[in-house]
């Protein structure tokens, strides 16, 4: 290539990088803002810091009190360590979201426990929701079919389930002792 | 601050991770011989060997915790490794220019570095507050925590039960994944007495100052160090790895398997360029601990594996020497990761937990599911053009390797450029095979979080192309 083409397309890299490193310059001052925006919210809406702390904000954003109140409710009720537990919700009352996030929340507390997630298609439950979750319909079978010998339900309905004994864990939880 | 802390969490936070440092020394001293290591990588590589080496040994060691306590086994398995480096007399050589890499060093002035150094320790002081103000994130806690805290309730503790492991009431947690994070988050349970989710948080920003201390000192051998200090605080800007799902401060494993991918690759594009042992014995420790770290990790260290035999055999055919005359130093890349990987694929043979998230790799899921692709790859060209994700990296990279088509001759330069394209096209084309019953979720979810892996890499392809090419001349493009 000519001495001046060589000349010419060093000054067009040089032009294109200086660009480049420009635009890289401009997308970090973005990227900046956008976490120092973030860390306010943090500040803002800061969680404790404590030994549950977690488990707790993902209980309590769903309405469904704290790890204390669950754990504690458990052991007054005496739950065995190996046995099979159904969490029930009608899908009238609960989201999808919380449903899930909340029953795997309650099998994390509950380990050793194993912790089923039912989702009942109640009769208030509007056209579409049953498949979204997906929910049962037959309440008695579903939970059968886990060998659950008890139900953690979300919310104050009642099953077409034959349940022994209640235990209220909290405002939004209760303990049915299906035995 | 919001962290809940007791003196006595204190002390056994401190002593858990003055452990975990020292066994990270203790590993780095035997493995290097050769080569200079500067203060920061020093840091940075004992808290990522001490964390893969605590995590390994209670996995191998978990059938001996009924005769000897996980926290007293280690530590004085710690003590001895550190006793050992100490009486051979492994003290890390001093920093020296590297040869081979010097000429691209430069004279700058040090109030420029001091000011960088300063902006970058507001950055990591920021991210420990924001760690200690937030809680973990979803994955952060029911796939990783989770098995913490099993381990630490087992009896005896640190053991996690098989049991687990075929659990299918909690197929959701991944038993599958493996273990680096949640047995180092053990680790901090067993010295502090109790689970504390609050404290667990500080080891993440520990695996982002790793993934800096490491960025530092591999641009540092290619670049003077202001401009490495430059990358190293462009790193803190990206606003993914900083705060997203996935970030240094939620408790998921992306960032240290960032930190962990990105020493595998760059210490072996440093040995491809030099030829040094101590730099595959580096990569090939970092390969395993990417491994160790996500299942991702085994499609890096596969990548690091194949493409540095295919490099030294074409370096051994350009010098005319027999295509694996050079083999020696690079099985190091198979056997790391194969002696953490075997064990761990070993015990779940008989686990039978399905993978949720996948479906078997068959040919007929590929003819099922191959019109995924083109909605996959319209999803990642979005992804990548997003600034609020990762400013403008994506394009800058982009747009480097158009301009620097000819240093791309040196093979070296191609397997590093490699190490961002292949995998991305693999964690592209996995979705393929993804098993959620809607799979654009899927993507969505786990997608950017992919790309913060090879996020570090693209940064130092892009800072170093840019800076040649802004000073090259007629000679030397």
């Amino acid at each position: 290539m000519p001495a001046t083409e060589d000349r010419r397309h060093v000054r067009r890299i040089k032009g294109v990088a200086a660009a480049t490193t420009v635009a890289l310059a401009v997308g970090f001052a973005w990227g900046e803002v956008t976490i120092v925006r973030q860390y306010q919210r943090f500040l803002r809406e800061g969680t404790a810091g404590g030994p549950s702390a977690t488990v707790d904000w993902f209980l309590q954003s769903a309405g469904m009190g704290t790890s204390e109140e669950l754990l504690n409710g458990v052991a007054l009720a005496r739950l065995p360590a190996d046995v099979d537990v159904a969490f029930v919700a009608p899908v009238s009352r609960i989201s999808r979201q919380d449903f899930w996030q909340t029953c795997y929340v309650s099998s994390y507390l509950l380990y050793p426990r194993r912790v089923w997630g039912v989702a009942w298609c109640d009769p208030g439950a509007e056209t579409g929701m049953c498949e979204t979750f997906p929910a049962a319909s037959d309440l008695v079978a579903a939970v059968s079919a886990h060998s659950a010998r008890y139900v953690l339900l979300v919310g104050d309905v009642e099953l077409p389930l034959t349940h022994v004994r209640t235990h209220r864990l909290s405002s939004s939880l209760t303990l049915l002792d299906l035995q | 601050m919001n962290a809940d802390i007791s003196g006595s969490d204190a002390t056994g936070l401190v002593l858990a991770l003055g452990l975990l440092l020292c066994l990270g020394r203790a590993i780095l001293a035997l493995s290097v011989r050769e080569i200079a290591l500067g203060r920061t990588e020093v840091w940075a590589l004992s808290f990522l060997l001490g964390a893969g080496g605590i995590s390994l040994l209670i996995f191998w060691l978990s059938p001996v915790f009924g005769i000897v306590p996980a926290r007293w086994l280690l530590s004085l398995i710690t003590v001895g490794l550190v006793l050992l480096a100490s009486a051979r007399g492994r003290r890390l050589p001093p920093r020296t220019n590297d040869a081979k890499l010097a000429s691209n060093r430069g004279v700058e002035p040090r109030w420029l570095q001091r000011a960088l150094s300063v902006a970058i320790g507001v950055q990591c002081a920021a991210l420990v507050l924001m760690a200690l103000q937030t809680s973990l994130g979803w994955d952060g806690l029911i796939n990783f925590e989770i098995k913490a805290r099993i381990a630490f309730a087992n009896r005896p503790s640190g053991r996690l039960p098989l049991a687990y492991l075929s659990d299918a009431s909690r197929a959701w947690s991944h038993p599958g994944y493996p273990l680096l994070v949640p047995l180092t988050e053990f680790w901090l349970y067993s010295w502090i007495g109790y689970a504390h989710q609050g404290l667990v948080k500080l080891l993440f920003p520990a695996f982002y100052l790793s993934l800096g201390g490491l960025f530092y000192g591999v641009s540092s051998r290619l670049m003077p160090k202001s401009h490495a200090l430059l990358g190293w605080f462009a790193l803190g800007l990206l606003p993914l790895p900083a705060i997203g799902p996935g970030a240094a401060i939620t408790g998921y494993a992306d960032v240290p398997l960032a930190a962990a991918g990105f020493g595998a690759i760059s210490f072996t594009y440093l040995a491809l360029r030099t030829g040094i042992r101590d730099y595959f014995v580096l990569a090939a420790l970092l390969s395993s601990l990417a491994v160790w770290t996500k299942r991702e990790g085994a499609l890096l260290a596969a990548y690091v594996l194949i493409a540095a035999v295919v490099a030294r055999a074409v370096q051994a055919r350009r010098e005319e020497r027999p295509p694996f005359a050079t083999a020696g130093t690079v099985w190091w890349l198979l056997a790391a990761p194969a002696i953490v990987a075997g064990p761990w694929a070993w015990l779940q043979r008989g686990s039978g937990v399905p993978d949720l998230d996948f479906s078997p790799v068959t040919l007929g899921t590929l003819s099922a599911n191959v019109s995924r692709l083109p909605i996959v790859v319209r999803f990642l060209a979005r992804e990548l053009v997003l600034p609020g994700h990762w400013g403008l990296l994506w394009p800058a990279f982009a747009m480097t390797l158009v301009l620097s088509t000819r240093r791309l001759r040196d093979v070296s330069e191609r397997f590093l450029l490699g190490a961002v394209l292949i995998p991305m096209g693999l964690y592209t084309s996995v979705f393929v095979f993804s098993a959620w019953p809607t799979f654009t979720d899927h993507v969505g979810t786990a997608l950017p979080r992919l790309l913060i892996s090879l996020a570090p890499v693209a940064l130092l392809v892009t800072i170093r192309h840019l800076r040649e090419c802004l000073v090259c001349d007629r000679t030397s493009i």
